[in-house]
């Protein structure tokens, strides 16, 4: 299913070209600010979590950003440095409160749901569980004996 | 050749419409002629489509690169099972085997059902040629598979072919969209069915018997096309997991969560008559859902959620969808009052309330993967941000989401119908209750502390052993009266009530996936550049490069490492990554060393050269508990299997007194 | 050639569709009055059935097991009744009339196999145990 992530890999012998020094842990710090940057390579990932080894966006991104660290700028100045070059299209805001309420709000209303379900449709508490095995209604008492001669064949 | 692609095609397409108008006209006029003539014209339609995949497999086969999606898809050195694979390769062949596939489950549907059901079979069969009118209109007219080169008005051939993507040169890929489509094509049929009773207001619930082995085969095929993927995935792709959570992967997980939804609500109908109106509305989702499946897969949308509305194609799919969608709930508001449950609740503790949260969890669960998949859609929309929602985001969600499922596929079982008694939950939850506690003590005390793992592993044990302990009793029970040994007496049992033992079965492959996916949690991963000799430490594990050899192959050219192997210092063997880059198409394969082991994986990938081209970049990763995914989905395929083997108890019914009248009630009145 | 092909398809395609002769259209089939009865009547042994294997196993208490057994012996006499009265309305139309009297059950001549003595079970195969009840079936056959 990453088969177009893959598909990227032409990109690799470009960045083969650049020479850089290897990020493959990026810290803490530029995992933050690179959630924040749609790696512009195609995987639809952010620049932090893009999956790519050797990606030729990612890769060197993540080193500006450490880079930009270095020397002092703040997480916004950085975004917006990469804003300045690639356009207000890179910029990911953060997930907010929203995407992780919904589906929990769909739990919730399930639940009143199923809450409405159960009170519709449960039988009213019978007045006293008899445990004999009697069908009370002289109606269907006749058939008592049909029944029981029917499970005893079920068994 | 092409001519006669295109006149089956468009002749399917007149057929089919003709087959969809004359049922229903047939059956609300009661002319048994035009049902009869509508019903061949799905047998037609069937021949024709056969026919045009003919026509369009012969061409692949025989490489006639006058046709544009020969050209496109396949080339002369492919091997023939790839050639015949690339019928499915593209779009336009794609959407060809889905209509093939449709008219293939239409014919069986009608055929098996030709005498039987007479008054809503009509209904049937004109849904089912709607739904076929539809794939049949974007073979015709938007995705034609049967386009032709032409160079000043003469059609030409091109010497070679593009050919199939390296990355689905393999096995499991060249039959994962078919089973995919299986599954997504065969929940068609008990949607058709559910509507055909719904408008011929059926009592009773025949659509569902009638329909169970279908959605169990449509789940199955569903559940191995998945499984599949998810195995090519991890084997070709390199970045060490399975599943990434990637609209495509979304796509394929959402009719297959509402399946599972639908096949067990669908118990609550057939014994006690209750949730009508729900299981006819999870069917259409389902159905509905496999829809979007397609369009997501098959569109080429893939790489960018904000084309969905502006692909060509996609214009059509979502016009059906939402022309579809407003028809089924407009019917089912109509016939509400003939969906009136027919029995209540005896108690808050019992099968049925399992069932509601069985159903509340799948649902949320195929809604939280819905809404991801359609957040950022909608956020850019609303707020204007665009916004990345990466695997993490969806495994903090799924987590909890998952593991309460897990909890709920053990104890739901344990309740019995209408009611359970304190007595009755204490006999069957103590002992797998107190043995998952003990467990979960132990991984304590052996220093894991990890908390989701812990529940997960808790759960699993639990589950297993609910299972477990039905076998059990229920095979010592019958080994007991009928004198037999404990494993005749567990397949005796099984035999009895396939259903019930298969779904225990498949049970229990959902929990040997949980076990595979926490293993997850103590995944570690490694990258570093290694020269010959360098050595790259993991775990226990200690890799040395002993060779870094290139190559240059006729398709290809090859970077490939060879390492030694050592856990705790004793040499395990070697392991060689490769990376292929494919000249014709510029693209680039990984094929990854595995260690594949039932504790864990030793998983290695060939990530490339570094910059100065003298080492190469290696990405390793120790994968623990792995297998027990594949092992899972195995036992899941199986017990699926299992239940649709039909069990010996139904055939007792036919003995009983009721049943005799009616035979002989109906001999007389023929 | 391909013109050929290409009339054929067409015409045998028509023909098929349209041609349906008389004797291609079926006899309208036999439609049980009973049918939605037998099919609840069926689910309740089913469930009869389950709730016994299950109590057996020790998986239910005597409670449980008591009041399920009672409250679907109630939904099948309920059942049975409605069955009754449909039969005696049938009766009274003159339909069905050698279906009055409540059929008594006789095992049905035509039926072969090998038949439990205990609990009536038919087995195609001669089987030393009841694959049901599990009671000895020596060699009884019918
Ligand atoms: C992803 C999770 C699950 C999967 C894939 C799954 C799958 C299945 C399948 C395929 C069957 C057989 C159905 C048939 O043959 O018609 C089945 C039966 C069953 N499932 Fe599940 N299931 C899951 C979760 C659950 C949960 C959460 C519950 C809890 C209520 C549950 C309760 C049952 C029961 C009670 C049966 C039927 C046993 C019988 O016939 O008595 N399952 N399941
Ligand atoms: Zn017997």
């Amino acid at each position: 299913m990453r088969r177009f992530r893959n598909s990227l890999w032409l990109l690799l012998a470009a960045a083969a070209v650049l020479a850089q020094t290897a990020s493959e842990k990026p810290s803490l710090d530029v995992r933050r600010v690179g959630a924040r940057l749609m790696c512009q390579c195609g995987c639809k990932d952010s620049v932090a979590t893009c999956s790519m080894l050797e990606c030729g966006f990612s890769k060197p991104a993540k080193e500006r950003i450490a880079r930009m660290q270095a020397v002092g700028m703040s997480d916004d100045q950085i975004v917006q440095a990469f804003i300045r070059d690639y356009g207000q299209g890179i910029y990911l805001a953060p997930p907010n409160a929203f995407g992780w309420i919904v589906p929990y709000a769909g739990v919730g209303l399930g639940l009143v749901v199923i809450w409405l379900f159960i009170r519709k449709y449960r039988k009213p508490a019978p007045v006293a569980e008899i445990g004999a095995m009697e069908i009370d209604d002289p109606n269907l008492a006749k058939y008592k004996d049909q029944i029981e001669k029917d499970l005893a064949k079920l068994e | 050749m092409e001519n006669l692609g295109s006149l089956a095609l468009l002749l399917a397409f007149c057929v089919a419409i003709y087959a969809a108008l004359a049922s229903v006209a047939g059956r609300i006029k009661r002319k048994p002629f035009l049902v009869v003539s509508g019903r061949r014209g799905v047998y037609a339609v069937w021949a024709l489509i056969t026919v045009a995949s003919g026509v369009l497999v012969h061409a692949l086969m025989a490489g006639d690169f006058r046709f544009a999606y020969v050209w496109e898809h396949s080339n002369r050195s492919m091997p023939m099972l790839y050639k015949f694979a690339a019928w499915w390769g593209g779009q336009e062949g794609s959407l060809l085997l889905w209509s093939w596939l449709l008219a293939t489950y239409s014919m069986v549907a009608a055929f098996t059902n030709r005498r039987r059901r007479r008054d809503f079979m009509p209904y049937v069969t004109g849904v089912l040629m709607t739904v076929q009118v539809f794939f049949l209109l974007l073979n015709n007219f938007v995705a034609n598979a049967f386009k032709v080169f032409a160079l000043d008005g003469r059609i030409t051939a091109l010497p070679d072919g593009n050919g199939l993507s390296p990355l689905l040169q393999y096995p499991a890929m060249a039959i994962h969209p078919p089973m995919l489509y299986l599954g997504y094509v065969g929940f068609s049929v008990p949607f058709a069915f559910a509507v055909g009773s719904l408008i011929t207001r059926q009592p009773g619930d025949g659509w569902i018997h009638t329909t169970r082995r279908w959605t169990l085969v449509a789940w199955l095929f569903q559940s191995a096309g998945i499984m599949l993927g998810m195995a090519w995935a991890y084997h070709v792709l390199g970045w060490g997991g399975y599943w990434g959570w990637d609209p495509v992967e979304n796509a394929s997980l959402l009719p297959w969560i509402s399946g599972t939804a639908f096949l067990h609500s669908v118990m609550m109908q057939e014994k006690k008559g209750m949730m009508k109106v729900w299981n006819i509305v999870l069917v259409s989702a389902t159905f509905f859902l496999c829809i979007l499946g397609t369009f997501l897969t098959r569109s080429g949308v893939v790489q960018s959620v904000h084309a969905f509305a502006r692909s060509e194609i996609g214009k059509y799919f979502v016009g059906f969808l939402a022309l579809g969608i407003a028809a089924t709930v407009y019917l089912i508001l109509e016939r509400l009052d003939y969906l009136k449950s027919e029995s209540q609740l005896e108690s808050v503790v019992s099968r049925e309330s399992s069932f509601l949260f069985n159903n509340l969890i799948l649902l949320a669960s195929c809604f939280a993967v819905l809404w991801g998949t359609l957040f950022p859609v909608i956020s850019a929309a609303v707020s204007g941000d665009q916004i990345s929602l990466d695997a993490d985001w969806y495994n903090r969600l799924m987590v909890p989401i998952g593991l309460f499922l897990l909890f709920l596929t053990g104890v739901g079982p344990l309740f019995s119908w209408r009611r359970t008694s304190v007595d009755s939950l204490r006999r069957n939850f103590q002992w797998p209750g107190i043995a998952a506690v003990v467990l979960v003590g132990a991984l304590i005390a052996a220093g894991v502390r990890h908390f989701y793992a812990l529940i997960s592993f808790g759960f699993c044990l639990f589950v297993a052993l609910t299972v477990l302990v039905e076998f059990y009793k229920g095979s010592r029970s019958i080994a007991a009266r009928n004198g037999m040994n404990l494993a005749r007496a567990a397949v005796e049992l099984t035999h009895r009530n396939t259903r019930r033992y298969g779904g225990y079965l498949v049970h229990v492959g959902i929990v040997l996936m949980f076990i595979g996916f926490t293993g997850q949690a103590f995944k570690l991963s490694e990258v570093k550049e290694l020269d010959n000799g360098d050595s790259l430490k993991i775990g226990r594990y200690d890799l040395r490069m002993v060779k870094l050899e290139h190559g240059e192959e006729e398709n290809y050219l090859w970077d490939r490492a060879t390492l030694d192997v050592f856990k705790n210092g004793s040499e395990l063997g070697l392991l060689r990554p490769e990376k292929r880059l494919y000249k014709a198409s510029r693209q680039s394969t990984s094929e990854v060393g595995i260690r594949q082991r039932l504790d864990e994986d030793l998983y290695l990938n060939f990530g490339g050269m570094s910059d100065d081209n003298q080492r190469a970049v290696i990405q390793a990763f120790v994968n623990p508990l792995v297998s027990w995914v594949w092992v899972g989905g195995l036992v899941l395929i199986g017990g699926t299997l299992i239940c649709l083997v039909p069990s010996k108890i139904r055939m007792q019914y036919a003995r009983t007194q009721v049943l005799r009248v009616t035979s002989s009630y109906a001999t007389v009145q023929k | 050639m391909i013109i050929v092909i290409a009339c054929i398809l067409v015409i045998a395609a028509i023909a098929f569709v349209l041609g349906v002769r008389a004797k291609d259209l079926p006899a309208p089939e036999p439609v049980s009055p009973f049918e939605r009865l037998d099919e609840r009547k069926a689910a309740i042994y089913e469930n009869l059935r389950d709730l016994q294997f299950e109590y057996r196993l020790g998986k239910l208490s005597d409670q449980d097991y008591q009041n399920t057994k009672k409250d679907l012996q109630k939904e099948l006499a309920g059942v049975l009744a409605e069955a009754d009265r449909m039969k005696a309305q049938i009766g009274e139309n003159g339909f069905v009339p050698q279906l009055e009297p409540a059929p008594p059950k006789p095992a049905e001549p035509k039926e072969s196999g090998f038949v439990c003595p205990s609990c009536g079970a038919r087995f195609d195969k001669d089987l030393k145990f009841c694959g049901e009840c599990g009671k000895p079936m020596k060699a009884v056959q019918a």
